[in-house]
């Protein structure tokens, strides 16, 4: 079968065992807001896009230059993957599957899923806690060493949980870091607690004052992505993530 | 089509769709942003909630219903221009935000209670229930 995804290397880049990041528009962009800010603040540079059939005729244009949305960022032990569209759903099993693939071929030596996990009364918590899944003894281990609250039960939904379930088949060490957010609203803040977690984990030192200076502007600038997101989030069965599985003893 | 969509009803056609969920958060006309919401409905309220950034006080908030729709404009802080962005949109001075939102039951217009913390807009708005006796035979 033809991949319906490609990933397509900009530059020649050699990779020195990275951590790998996956950020994709989901809820309150919480992965979005801390990919923009972690590329920013490390001065990552482009060094592949994915293309695909299936995702939309889309394009974007910064600073005139035309660019593919979904694009990965690194540099020699770190990518980045990020998107300005939100995936078509019937491009993510293809996606994960395609990804995971290169990860591994690119020594990968762990990846982390940014995301957020609705808070009902998010309004309520000043400084968002953060969540984590591992997708195996390895990851596990290692989240519960640095002190980063496992999730032990519990349904989890979308692109990252098939990243998760893909780089387990090929062994790749992953975990998803889920910061208590907004469902439907972007939330820099919450995007501040991830980026703490990752820095605790990846050894980086990326501050998020400027980030939490900037909310309002943040999430002014975000509104459109969060709207398009909303419809993805719903095929994606994101509300079975505040649902109790029947074999929960 | 998201709920969001099926509830935008501002009044200028500068906010139609463009296509499926893609319709523009702003009207030229109005120099205006379309804020994002949040309408979920209880069995005995309806309660909207609206994401307002750069909105610093409750006085700048002003909200007006009806039986079946509710209106919201909010003063930005300082108005916002995007100079390198799009091509009509780069030259506006956005001021406001402004959402007419098209309620999904008949609601109590002369109860509802609203409070704003941090920038987040909460409104609960009772629905009017009316009751039948059923006579069993």
């Amino acid at each position: 079968m033809t991949d319906i995804v490609r990933i397509v290397e900009d530059v020649d880049f050699s990779f020195k065992e990275p951590i790998a990041i996956e950020c994709l528009p989901d809820v309150g962009l919480v992965g979005s807001i801390a990919a923009f800010h972690i590329i920013e603040q490390l001065d990552l540079k482009e060094v592949a896009h994915l293309e695909s059939d299936q995702f939309p005729p889309i394009m974007v244009l910064h600073k005139g230059i035309l660019q593919d949305p979904v694009r990965i960022y690194g540099k020699e032990n770190l990518m980045v993957l990020t998107s300005e569209i939100p995936l078509p759903v019937n491009t993510i099993y293809q996606t994960a599957n395609v990804l995971s693939k290169w990860f591994k071929e690119k020594n990968v030596r762990l990846e982390l899923s940014i995301s957020g996990i609705p808070a009902q009364d998010r309004v309520k918590i000043d400084t968002p806690k953060v969540f984590s899944v591992g997708n195996g003894s390895e990851s596990r281990e290692l989240l519960k060493k640095l002190g980063i609250d496992l999730m032990e039960e519990g349904f989890v939904a979308g692109f990252y949980a098939l990243m998760l379930k893909e780089l387990a088949k090929i062994g790749v060490p992953a975990a998803a870091l889920l910061s208590q957010s907004f469902l439907k609203y972007p939330d820099p803040s919450a995007a501040a607690s991830a980026i703490l977690s990752f820095n605790k984990i990846a050894g980086t030192n990326v501050e998020v004052k400027n980030l939490l200076e900037k909310g309002d502007e943040i999430r002014m600038k975000a509104r459109d992505l969060m709207n398009q997101t909303e419809g993805t989030m719903n095929d994606m069965q994101k509300t079975v993530e505040q649902t109790i599985p029947m074999m929960y003893r | 089509m998201g709920r969001i969509r099926k509830l935008s009803n501002l009044n200028d056609d500068t906010f139609d769709d463009i296509y499926e969920g893609m319709h523009p958060l702003w009207s030229e006309s109005e120099k205006c942003l379309e804020p994002l919401i949040e309408v979920s409905t209880g069995q005995n309220e309806i309660t909207v909630t609206v994401d307002l950034p750069c909105v610093a006080n409750k006085e700048d908030i002003s909200l007006k219903i009806s039986n079946d729709t509710l209106e919201i404009k909010a003063v930005l802080h300082h108005s916002v221009k995007w100079e390198r962005w799009g091509t009509v949109q780069r030259d506006i001075l956005f001021d406001s935000f402004k959402k007419i939102i098209v309620l999904p039951k008949q609601v109590d217009p002369t109860n509802v209670k609203a409070k704003f913390i941090n920038h987040l807009l909460i409104i609960n708005i009772p629905i009017i229930r009316q009751k039948f006796n059923i006579k069993i035979d």
